[in-house]
């Protein structure tokens, strides 16, 4: 094994090491952080204990929910963290914050669609939008 | 045995699982993909397994190997298709820095009919750190350890975080029938491609997309994207970082108003888009509806080309209001009329491709739709290797001005003159400078961004706003202007 592939092993398996601590932590910070999805559960209406909510029921719950914190009356957005780096330098944890969405609909011939938008609440808009009203129409088949 | 996710769809204890644990064999996988993939790529990619045991990449159903991909269960073959891409982009970029990609599969949103698919992006930006081409800009944190040889991003935090569905496809309440198609060889039929939708998201980690917020114009923490360098308002001339964010956010959403003034990617551009296609009215009666008309482009029927397709434009009539829709034979009245000319219809009721099955059958040379809504140019889909005459769509507004010089006709003339051919002056998707444009829908979508290519095109380009049947996995010319990009803003 040459000297560039030992190193690069040895890079790899110690990222891989790095990555599996870092992970662990993300485990229990995830939800502080995104503020997006977090724990839901639902009070049973027969047995009254607390559950997980089903799809339909998960569904609802996000339909009530504000779309975003600009969408509350008087709510300023908030600002992202920012960050200090190890060599100068400053930053932003994004996170899910800025993640772009891939959403697919199929349309009544059976026929697919996808949309690319940027943000949990616009995919849920594109979940929920009619085929035929999707404004992203490059390739409609009717 | 049914896939691992079907206990709970959506259950937080997966999602939290998935988003917080590295599977070991995972990891292994891999450290050895990509010790191989060293050996000839100018970059590596790490795709760091999140998922929990027995889920997602770790999903032990079995599966048959599909296209290329080995996988014997279902995470297996996940993690190929994700390998796979990652080693397209890592055999294109240059960087010293290992790129770490925290990928899983975790159930997300669905109904009968629609889905997320999956979702990605940038986990950190960074500006100010060492090597930093700009000062006071954001980079994201992949391209910025590149340009700074070292790993900028917070210890052990991924560069790009990519999260996928795991219960596409696989579940009544999950677009069933439309499950990701795992191959590697783009035999996807009726499914949804995944390494092509990888390479597209992954894309986006690595920077094809502005951090500045495209409904208000507003940049994080009052720095702008080096995104924002090359992103023109063609209208008034000035870049994201010269206007205000009032500025910014109108651009967005102004039709055609936003072009890439990277030098790569315009350099490539003539080596990759072909002409604009181009809908031509004269005639005798043609009136003030003479000239040149911008239109969608059909995905079925031979591409428009010179010489062009010219003859009479004749309308079909089949519903009482005087549209035509062509979802049925055509009567002999309306045969009568399109037999050797090119047929007008109006969009609705059927499929693009009944129409022009329908005109074509009658004997018409070509077809023109007029949609049947507001809004911008817009292509037309479907496949039937049937059909042999060329087909375009304009715009309602359009269609009205057309038609309105059909008025007065025989059965058989109308006195307008249709001709089907391409611009050779100008290319698909292009700006009067030759720079490609941007997708700014007139129309504000939610969650639109500004941060794909417009979706004029022509070939469809990987970074186009929706994933088109007909992409290869190239991200480079003389296919793609994917990688252009990324190398304007410093890749």
């Amino acid at each position: 094994m040459s000297k560039q592939k030992m190193m690069t092993l040895s890079m790899l398996a110690a990222l891989c090491v790095l990555a599996t601590v870092s992970m662990h932590a993300r485990a229990q910070t995830k939800e502080s952080r995104s503020g997006q999805e977090g724990m839901v559960v639902v009070r049973d209406a027969q047995t009254g204990k607390m559950r997980a909510p089903t799809p339909q029921e998960l569904r609802e719950l996000r339909a009530k929910a504000p779309t975003s914190s600009a969408a509350v009356a008087g709510t300023p957005p908030q600002q992202p963290k920012a960050l200090s780096g190890r060599h100068g330098g400053h930053g932003v944890r994004l996170g899910e914050k800025s993640l772009v969405y891939d959403v697919v609909t199929r349309g009544e011939d059976g026929k697919l669609s996808s949309q690319c938008v940027q943000g949990e609440d616009a995919a849920q808009h594109a979940l929920h939008t009619e085929h035929a009203q999707q404004e992203e129409h490059r390739h409609e088949a009717r | 045995m049914k896939p691992a996710d079907q206990e709970k769809p959506g259950h937080p204890r997966l999602q939290q699982a998935a988003a917080g644990v590295v599977a070991t064999i995972a990891c292994a996988l891999a450290l050895a993909v990509g010790a191989m993939t060293t050996a000839h790529a100018a970059a590596t990619i790490v795709i760091v397994n999140q998922n929990a045991p027995g889920v997602g990449f770790n999903d032990p159903t079995p599966a048959v190997p599909v296209g290329g991909n080995p996988g014997t269960t279902l995470g297996q073959q996940r993690l190929y298709a994700f390998q796979r891409a990652a080693d397209i982009w890592g055999a294109t970029l240059n960087s010293s820095v290992p790129i770490r990609i925290g990928a899983s599969f975790v159930p997300l949103s669905c109904t009968a009919t629609s889905a997320v698919l999956g979702s990605a992006g940038a986990n950190e930006i960074w500006s100010d750190f060492p090597n930093a081409p700009r000062a006071n800009t954001w980079y994201p944190s992949a391209l910025a350890s590149k340009l700074a040889g070292e790993d900028v991003a917070t210890p052990g935090e991924p560069h790009i975080i990519a999260r996928f569905n795991s219960r596409l496809g696989l579940f009544p309440d999950c677009l069933p029938g439309n499950g990701f198609y795992l191959g590697l060889d783009r035999n996807f039929g009726d499914q949804v491609d995944l390494v092509t939708v990888l390479l597209h998201e992954f894309a986006h980690g690595l920077g094809f997309q502005t951090f500045t917020d495209d409904e208000t114009g507003e940049e994080i923490l009052g720095i702008p994207s080096i995104w924002d360098y090359y992103l023109l308002n063609n209208r008034t001339n000035r870049t994201w970082v010269e206007s205000t964010p009032a500025e910014r956010a109108q651009s967005a959403v102004t039709w055609r108003g936003l072009s890439w003034n990277g030098p790569r990617v315009t350099a490539a551009v003539p080596q990759v888009l072909d002409p604009m296609s181009n809908l031509n009215i004269s005639g005798a009666a043609a009136g003030t509806a003479g000239g040149n008309y911008e239109v969608g482009d059909a995905s079925f029927g031979p591409p428009l080309s010179n010489p062009p397709v010219r003859g009479q434009l004749m309308p079909v009539v089949d519903q009482a209001n005087g549209t035509g829709l062509a979802c049925d034979p055509l009567n002999a009245l309306n045969s009568l009329a399109v037999r050797g000319n090119i047929a007008l219809v109006d969009r609705g009721t059927c499929d693009f491709v009944t129409k022009a099955r329908n005109v074509q059958a009658a004997g018409a040379i070509g077809m023109v739709v007029a949609d049947n809504q507001p809004g911008d140019v817009a292509g037309m889909s479907g496949n039937d290797p049937s059909i042999t005459i060329p087909s375009v769509r304009v715009t309602q507004a359009n269609g009205a001005t057309i038609k309105a010089s059909l008025q007065r006709r025989s059965r058989t003339q109308s006195g307008v003159v249709a001709s089907l051919g391409v611009n050779a002056n100008r290319l698909a998707g292009t700006d009067p400078q030759g720079r490609i444009l941007m997708y700014t829908p007139t129309i504000y979508s939610p969650g639109s961004t500004v941060s794909h290519y417009t979706t004029e095109a022509k070939p469809n380009q990987l970074m186009e706003p929706s994933i088109n049947d007909d992409l290869t996995h190239e991200v480079t010319p003389p296919r793609d202007l994917t990688y252009p990009l990324l190398q304007d803003i410093g890749w």
